[in-house]
């Protein structure tokens, strides 16, 4: 059951109406019920996984915090990796050490083949098993109190407009906004609008800049070779397009539809296509993952306390990670350690100096020297092994050779200067009009605008949808993570 | 001091004043952007090559020919190309004593589970005809073939089931926008390689597509690659129960609006039965299913298998120019004989050939 999907329409609106209408106490049990039949809607046999994953982390939770020694809380907290590291790996990553090795001793010369389990990845796994180990994480830590209640802990587990691609949420944060069920209102006036612009704006960025991309980015990435490096750019340039209207699509669809629920989510994406180095970009691209990777991999490594050559080292550990939570592949890995290596290189070169002056015409080569960057990560992410990319990537190194379909270049530079045109306006009205404590993702543009403006920004958006709309639903990229 | 409450109502009706103003200027500069979208969309669109909305661009050749002119068919031919290409309308109208108008309603790749909706759902409703002739081969029934025609019937634009694709083409129906969105998203659906290969594909389909529907495609095949095509399609040949269905609900449906159906099993040269896993027994076991869909559903059965030579056929499955005009002309006859046949009876119906021999066409009258 896909967002834009007329099935998750129907379901959504029964749930809505089902929620509201019964007594704040029992809210959760609803958004519980609801959050399984989602889930189970792809197969319900990994209802199971989730459960264990809930179950193990709330009892598991409880003795980190009522173990009397040090030693014992450490215990408890390692049994809950165990366990969600176990169901992790052995669901995303078995097959993949199992291959590798099998590969890195056949190099060595030793006929070596080991059993493969050829298990079905579980959708949203990655991402409900980091919520569950930042909760017994930040319980060991002191920084929250274990969840009082099964249900409510349940539910920030499987609360399913995140539930598959995130954000990845604290339960710092998200934990007591699910709790306080019985303050919920059904949100009106301008929160509801904000609501719907957020749903409005993650489909226009499904549906049209995603989905509008993908057949150009598809024909080129399957047969790179065939086509001229100017032809494979503008193919890398548009799946740079589609992967953040697809993700950052999904992000405001998810936020838009928790907020009809009382709830708001984490902000995942600050125009990251306007960043001016890759530690900004990082700051505003999937910042639930970014934060995550912080707080409890690059942190606890030592983060940048012990001088540079260790601090390099912990970059390079965090993204190699970070690179491989997004796959099972060695394309992943490679992503990770060009990120890796480029925030170490920032690091050194510009000491990592960020900032959040609004972007002005002298950033300009900044920003596309970062985007650049961010496309040539993109190869590897896209392509489906590692001699794909290679080719991609000979591919871009003859720019005349070989067929250039200008018509799909067209449609990419359209769609470019439509992310282009609706990010710098959703940074420039945030940067005017925002407090600090704003959102700063464009959701002000919706209050901000004056009528005629807002009137006719939304009548674009009904016609961007309509006529890109018509298909069968596109599953959203981030779900195989 | 505290305002008085003409005050506070007076600032109410400003506020409520204010709110409508702005919420009418909203819905203004929204209407103002989708009205001009679609004024544009009207403008591009019949610069465009049309956009394929059916099976295949011979699929909308028919729907338009059926649709002009209020057309109506007392007779209608249908069933795969092998029956688009062997009925001709033309010759039926000049040889048919009751002077009936006719429309040959094939598709390429039609086995019956397409057929049948086709039947019933669009040409029906368009040509209101009195009789349907049916022209079946075993490639009607073979479970290796038709699957990817019912995906891509059911996958068109306007044989999409379903709520929503209803709802489209309602909206369609009254804005361009919507009806031609799938071009209009896609500078290459809209001018560029996809609509020049859409204008081809209509392009073929016009050449082979005659007036009144029949197929005209009469360039001699009978190569490795063809025969390469019809042994795949017949691959591990076994009657197809979907397929037998089809035929079976279809009639039913026809039978009950007042449409008569009448099935002809139709000629085929020997290097097609030469490609049929099992050769002769699998043809006859077509021939005997045929027959016994007639006696079981009361419908008339006209069986020619064995009826031309293989010099009759310019590939494996479809007849050359003169077949198809004696093909037709046997059908015609037939259909007048089927009218003093006694019911429950096969009997040839007595034709000879140029040298005198008997041709091997059989009437069955089961209505």
């Amino acid at each position: 059951m896909v967002f834009n999907s007329i099935t998750f329409a129907v379901f959504l609106l029964v749930v809505l109406v089902v929620y509201w209408r019964v007594p704040g106490t029992v809210r959760n049990a609803v958004l519980l019920m609801a959050s399984y039949v989602f889930y189970g809607w792809w197969d319900w046999r990994f209802l199971g996984l989730i459960a264990l994953s809930t179950v193990v982390d709330f009892v598991v939770a409880r003795r980190v915090h009522t173990a009397q020694s040090e030693r014992g809380r450490k215990g408890w907290l390692f049994a809950s990796l165990g366990v969600n590291l176990g169901v992790l790996g052995v669901f995303k990553y078995a097959d993949f050490f199992v291959a590798s090795a099998a590969d890195a001793l056949s190099a060595l010369g030793v006929d070596a083949s080991g059993p493969t389990l050829g298990l079905v990845l579980p959708v949203g796994i990655s991402f409900y098993t980091f919520q569950t180990i930042s909760y017994t994480f930040d319980v060991y830590r002191g920084r929250i109190e274990p969840a009082a209640g099964f249900v409510d802990f349940a539910t920030y587990v499987a609360y399913f407009p995140q539930l598959v691609a995130g954000p990845i949420e604290r339960a710092q944060r998200l934990l007591p906004r699910i709790i306080e069920s019985e303050q919920r209102h059904f949100p009106r006036g301008r929160d509801l609008d904000r609501a719907l612009s957020l749903i409005a704006s993650g489909m226009f960025k499904k549906i049209v800049l995603a989905d509008g991309v993908a057949p150009f980015v598809n024909e080129i990435f399957s047969d790179p070779s065939a086509h001229s490096g100017i032809a494979v750019a503008a193919g890398v340039v548009g799946f740079a397009i589609q992967l953040y209207g697809d993700f950052s699509g999904y992000t405001d669809i998810a936020r838009g539809v928790s907020e009809l629920f009382g709830i708001d989510l984490m902000v995942n994406f600050r125009q990251p296509y306007l960043s001016r180095n890759i530690t900004e970009f990082w700051r505003r691209w999937h910042i639930s993952l970014s934060d995550w990777l912080r707080d409890y991999l690059y942190i606890p490594l030592g983060g940048n306390r012990n001088g540079t050559v260790a601090t390099i080292r912990n970059l390079m550990i965090t993204m190699l990670l970070g690179g491989l939570w997004h796959g099972a592949s060695w394309n992943f890995v490679i992503w990770g350690a060009m990120h890796g290596l480029a925030l170490a290189v920032h690091r050194v070169v510009r000491r990592a100096r960020t900032t959040d002056d609004p972007v002005a015409v002298m950033h300009i080569p900044a920003i596309v020297a970062t985007f650049s960057m961010w496309c040539l990560s993109m190869v590897f992410f896209r392509a489906v092994s590692f001699g794909d990319a290679v080719d991609v990537l000979q591919s871009l190194a003859a720019p005349l050779s070989g067929s250039t379909p200008w018509p799909g270049i067209f449609t990419v530079l359209v769609l470019v200067a439509a992310t282009l045109g609706v990010d710098l306006a959703q940074r420039r009205i945030d940067d005017r009009e925002s407090g600090p404590d704003a959102p700063h993702d464009g959701s002000a543009v919706a209050s901000s605008a004056s009528p005629i403006m807002s009137g006719a920004l939304a009548g674009l958006v009904v016609v961007s949808i309509v006529v890109f709309s018509g298909g069968s639903p596109s599953p959203f990229i981030y779900f195989q993570f | 001091m505290a305002p008085s409450r003409l005050d506070t109502a007076h600032d109410g009706r400003i506020q409520l004043g204010a709110r409508r103003r702005g919420l009418s200027r909203w819905l203004g500069a929204f209407v103002a952007i989708v009205v001009l979208a679609e004024i544009a969309a009207r403008v591009v669109v019949p610069a465009a090559v049309p956009e394929i909305r059916w099976i295949d661009a011979g699929a909308q050749l028919r729907i338009e020919a059926m649709d002009a002119d209020d057309r109506r068919a007392e007779v209608v031919f249908a069933g795969t190309s092998s029956a688009g290409q062997a009925f001709v309308p033309s010759v039926f109208e000049r040889v048919d004593d009751s002077g009936r108008s006719s429309f040959n309603a094939s598709l390429a790749g039609a086995v019956p589970t397409v057929m049948g909706p086709w039947l019933v759902d669009e040409v029906v409703p368009r040509l209101d005809p009195d009789l349907i002739v049916w022209g079946l081969s075993p490639l009607d029934f073979s479970t290796a073939y038709g699957d990817d025609q019912l995906v891509a019937y059911r996958s068109a634009v306007e044989t999409r089931g379903g709520l929503l694709a209803e709802v489209d083409r309602r909206v369609g129906s009254v804005s361009q926008l919507v009806e031609s969105r799938r071009i209009l998203r896609s500078p290459t659906a809209l001018f560029g390689t996809d609509a020049d290969a859409r204008d081809r594909r209509f392009d073929q389909a016009r050449a082979t597509t005659g007036p009144d529907g029949e197929r005209v495609d009469f360039g001699v095949d009978v190569g490795a690659e063809r025969r390469a095509i019809t042994r795949t399609r017949l691959d591990g040949f076994g009657i197809d129960d979907a397929d037998v269905d089809a035929i079976a609900t279809t009639i039913e449906t026809l039978q009950a609006s007042g449409v008569e159906v009448v099935l002809v099993e139709l000629p085929l040269p020997n290097r097609f039965r030469d490609q049929l896993p099992g050769g002769d027994a699998d043809a006859n076991v077509v021939s005997s299913s045929i027959r016994s869909l007639g006696e079981r559903l009361g419908v008339d059965v006209m069986l020619m298998p064995r009826a031309l030579g293989d010099r009759r056929f310019v590939d494996f499955t479809h007849v050359e120019s003169d077949a198809a005009a004696v093909v037709t002309e046997w059908v015609a006859r037939g259909l007048a004989e089927l009218g003093d046949a006694s019911t429950g009876s096969c009997s040839p119906l007595g034709l000879r050939d140029d040298f005198g021999f008997d041709v091997a066409v059989d009437l069955c009258r089961n209505a």
